[in-house]
């Protein structure tokens, strides 16, 4: 058996791809984490701080692959990035993958390919490190290495808190519903479970495509049907049509103290959900951007089916309910 | 992207795949299903971003009977985005038999069944936010609605349809920063067409005339070219282009302008519910969020039975004027019409001069029911000054008891109600339009019938308190003139040249690249407000005019058919 190494194998689209490989025939693979998982259902992991060049040398010894999903602050990201390649090239990785994000797009709206020209003087500071990451992983595959950029648009699924647990909290308490031209923008959707998939394609796939591919449904919706289908799903109806003035006072009186309660609460190990979520100008900003993700790559290099909305939002909702309930 | 006339050089020739006349809920849909398509498509539109009284003033024309219908200024408006910047939300579709010929409804039946038209109805519903394609009370509220009156049985009318509401949707703001961002659609303001010039046979349009209110002088070229001016406009576009038409574009047959009708609409009778508590005409809102009202409506057997138009009746507050009513904020209203839009207040105004006594009889109402007053304002502030999805309408319950019958029907095409042009002209020269709406006999016996068989439902049903003098529903329906803002048949839709202005693909007879989008193609009218179909049969245009060029799509997926839109 092949020996696949997920760092950040414990977050939402970490565990994604681990079920994916999990399923892929020959492959094995094991998580690389920074402290023991808090439900250690005997799955394959080991302990790797991916800011330690040493550890993740190590970890790469027995490994033929690798996938960096590792999430966190910009340095830390950065750092992990720079040695997952270092590990790769002394291990002889025969590929890795590294998962990217639709937000090195920055503000770009229209039909947007990988092609797309990037400005990385006008990012904010979490899309800038991933493009820093992007530069990292370019600089390998200049060397001589394989490797693969993936970037997914809004990865949901159940036990998504970010675009599930966050969006559906937030329309239990009326905050949010449809919110017209605020909510306009595209929600480039990838369901988790098709993000994995696309991972076990690119690893295994014959050859590395040289650039990145971007990850998203070929019709997304736009936000507001999201809203209002999530919201129908999950029960908080009638659903509310939010005016752009109330989003105003979200932005600017509410979110700073809420974003800094939410830090201090995550600090504290608090659940997410104990406290009401902060909407900051940066999420405001993605619900009415007019970005289209064109995913012709990821069908013609990956040839990844994609789980149907219905299907996708219909577990997502199921597993909300449950964890409201 | 968005541009304005005034800033192209004067002279100026402009070319696209496609042009759009008219930035109102018809052209903006039809610009939106080409977004991100590989087609250029550019849309004309007259007025500026917001109202411009210069702009409105080009509306300006005459009408034959003043009492009838209001000024061609009124319940349109010239601007981008067109009448939705004033309209009230309502959204009905057809219903199957407005489509059918009908024997005993002369020039009916549209050259296609609804099921044309329904793929087409649920992607209407979303652009005017208007929710789910869903109009009864079973579909739309699966947990059950509220009876409009407890143990209704119709033998004649249902209660089980529902009338939604958009926001209402001001298509302008609502899709402009769409538009805006688009790469080959461009909006230009401020560009009025003057003149469809055709080429020699005059079977195509090869050049549009534009010009603006500032003086420049633009051409336009466009393989396909859509009006999508509305119902009173249409026809003088077409029939002052005459360059190789002397009797107008599409005009062979004398069809341009004629047929032209709007709803017959008015407050009818009076009724007392001997448990008005169990009365409710009210709105509900939908799971997605959407105002939703039952209705009585006239079932197609029984337009058949009775061999009439379909008409629609809603459970209404008392007539406004008359403070009998003893109902605090009506009577507010009554007071405050000078401040309420023309659109809006007609109602509000009697036929006789207000006398003092009257005016005190409504102040008295104000005053001896301030709790309620207060409430209702209040709650009018929150759900409709304040909200972005508005309350549709005032819903107030009378203290004396009293309900009305706010009646919608169907006119009877009749080619001498008609839009002519005058002898005046504009500032731009073109002819201004005359307005010769006719009602006729056959209209009047609709309401009539229709009275008759909901009287004879409710009293069938146990409630027996409807009053009405059937001698006065010609005086009664007509006391507000036509339903304004329904322009509607004037270049109306038939298989046959002889028949018609367009074909069933709203193509103008004769014309290879003429195309009309909009409530003038309409045969008939039904008993529904024309918006949700106009964008309906938008969507449906659109189709058929991607389909005459393979658009050489930005993304293979063809993202502008699968995004419907967006």
């Amino acid at each position: 058996m092949t020996q696949v190494l997920v760092h950040g194998g414990g977050g939402f689209v970490g565990a994604a791809i681990m079920r994916a490989l999990a399923r892929a025939p020959g492959l094995t693979p094991v998580a690389c984490l920074r402290r023991p998982p808090a439900n250690d259902a005997g799955g394959n992991w080991r302990i790797c701080d991916a800011t330690d060049p040493r550890a993740m040398t190590d970890a790469a010894r027995t490994a033929s692959f690798a996938v960096g999903a590792v999430l966190g602050d910009p340095g830390t990201m950065l750092a992990a990035t720079r040695n997952l390649c270092l590990a790769a090239r002394a291990a002889g990785h025969r590929r890795i993958v590294h998962i990217s994000t639709m937000s090195v797009y920055g503000a770009a709206e229209g039909v947007v390919s990988e092609d797309a020209q990037l400005d990385g003087a006008h990012l904010g500071r979490y899309a800038a490190a991933k493009l820093g990451c992007e530069a990292i992983i370019r600089d390998f595959i200049a060397a001589g290495g394989e490797a693969v950029i993936l970037r997914p648009g809004i990865v949901y699924g159940p036990g998504g808190q970010q675009w599930i647990g966050r969006i559906g909290r937030l329309l239990m308490a009326r905050r949010l519903g449809d919110l017209g031209v605020q909510g306009d923008g595209f929600c480039n959707l990838i369901y988790h479970d098709d993000v994995g998939a696309a991972v076990v394609a690119a690893l295994t796939s014959a050859t590395a495509p040289g650039t990145p591919i971007n990850l998203a449904a070929a019709a997304p919706p736009t936000w507001n049907e999201l809203f209002v289908r999530l919201a129908r799903a999950i029960g908080a109806t009638p659903v509310r049509r939010i005016t752009a003035r109330w989003l105003r006072v979200e932005q600017t009186l509410l979110a700073p103290p809420l974003q800094v309660a939410k830090l201090l609460a995550t600090r504290l190990g608090r659940p997410p959900g104990t406290l009401p979520e902060p909407m900051p100008p940066s999420l405001l900003q993605l619900w009415r951007q007019r970005i289209l993700l064109d995913p012709t790559r990821a069908d013609d290099a990956l040839a990844v089916s994609r789980t149907p909305l219905e299907t996708g939002l219909a577990r997502a909702s199921a597993w909300f309910r449950e964890q409201a309930a | 992207m968005i541009r304005d006339a005034d800033e192209l050089a004067d002279d100026a020739v402009l070319r696209a795949d496609l042009c759009v006349v008219g930035a109102g809920p018809a052209g903006i849909t039809l610009a939106l299903q080409f977004l991100h398509a590989g087609r250029s498509v550019l849309l004309l539109e007259s007025g500026g971003l917001a109202d411009e009284p210069a702009s409105q003033a080009l509306y300006d024309g005459e009408v034959v009977d003043p009492a009838l219908h209001a000024p061609p200024i009124h319940y349109r408006q010239r601007r981008f985005g067109g009448s939705t910047g004033i309209w009230g939300g309502r959204c009905v579709p057809l219903d199957p038999i407005d489509f059918e010929r009908r024997d005993w409804i002369p020039d009916s039946g549209w050259p296609f069944g609804i099921e044309t038209l329904l793929p087409y109805y649920p992607r209407a519903n979303q652009l005017c936010e208007a929710g789910d394609f869903a109009y009864t009370a079973g579909t739309a509220f699966a947990q059950g609605m509220r009876p409009m009156l407890p143990d209704f049985r119709g033998h004649s009318f249902t209660d089980d349809t529902l009338e939604r509401f958009s926001c209402p949707t001001d298509f302008g703001r609502r899709y402009r920063h769409r538009l805006a961002a688009s790469r080959n659609v461009e909006v230009l303001l401020h560009a009025n067409v003057t003149n469809l010039a055709c080429n020699q046979e005059g079977t195509r349009i090869t050049r549009l005339d534009v010009r603006s209110l500032a003086g420049r002088h633009l051409r336009v070229e466009a393989r396909d070219v859509v009006l999508a001016t509305g119902g009173l406009e249409v026809p003088r576009v077409l029939l002052a282009s005459r360059d190789r038409h002397p009797a107008g574009i599409g005009n062979a047959h004398d069809l341009v302008g004629r047929y032209y009708m709007c709803h017959m609409a008015g407050t009818l009778g009076d009724i007392r519910f001997a448990d008005r508590d169990k009365v409710w005409h009210g709105y509900e809102l939908s799971d997605e969020g959407i105002y939703c009202r039952r209705r009585f409506a006239l079932t197609e057997a029984a337009q058949r039975r009775l061999e009439v138009g379909n008409v629609v009746a809603r459970l209404h507050h008392p007539r406004i004027p008359d403070p009998s009513h003893r109902t605090g904020i009506l009577s507010l209203l009554y007071l405050a019409k000078p401040l309420i839009g023309y659109e809006y207040s007609k109602r509000l105004h009697s036929a006789a001069a207000p006398t003092l006594g009257l005016l005190a009889a409504h102040v008295r109402n104000i005053l001896l029911d301030p709790l309620d007053t207060a409430a209702f304002l209040l709650d009018w502030a929150r759900r409709r000054s304040l909200a972005e999805r508005k309350l549709p309408s005032i819903i107030a319950r009378s203290r004396a008891g009293r309900f009305s019958l706010d009646v919608h029907a169907e006119q009877v095409p009749n080619p001498s109600s008609r839009v002519t042009l005058g002898a005046q002209r504009d500032i731009l020269g073109m002819p201004k339009i005359t307005i010769d709406w006719r009602c006729s006999a056959a209209d009047i016996v609709t309401v009539t019938r229709a009275m008759r068989a909901l009287a004879a439902d409710l009293a069938a049903s146990g409630h027996d308190g409807l009053r009405y003098d059937e001698a006065e529903i010609a005086r009664d329906i007509l006391r507000d003139g036509a339903y304004g803002g329904h322009h509607i048949g004037t270049a109306r839709m038939a298989a046959a040249p002889a028949r018609g202005v367009v074909d069933a693909d709203c193509r103008v007879h004769g014309m290879d690249n003429l195309f009309i989008a909009g409530s003038a193609v309409f045969p008939t009218s039904g008993q529904a407000n024309p918006t949700l179909t106009i964008v309906a049969l938008a969507l449906r245009l659109a189709d058929r005019l991607r389909a005459r060029v393979a658009p050489a799509c930005a993304m293979p997926l063809c993202a502008a058919a699968a995004l419907g839109g967006q």
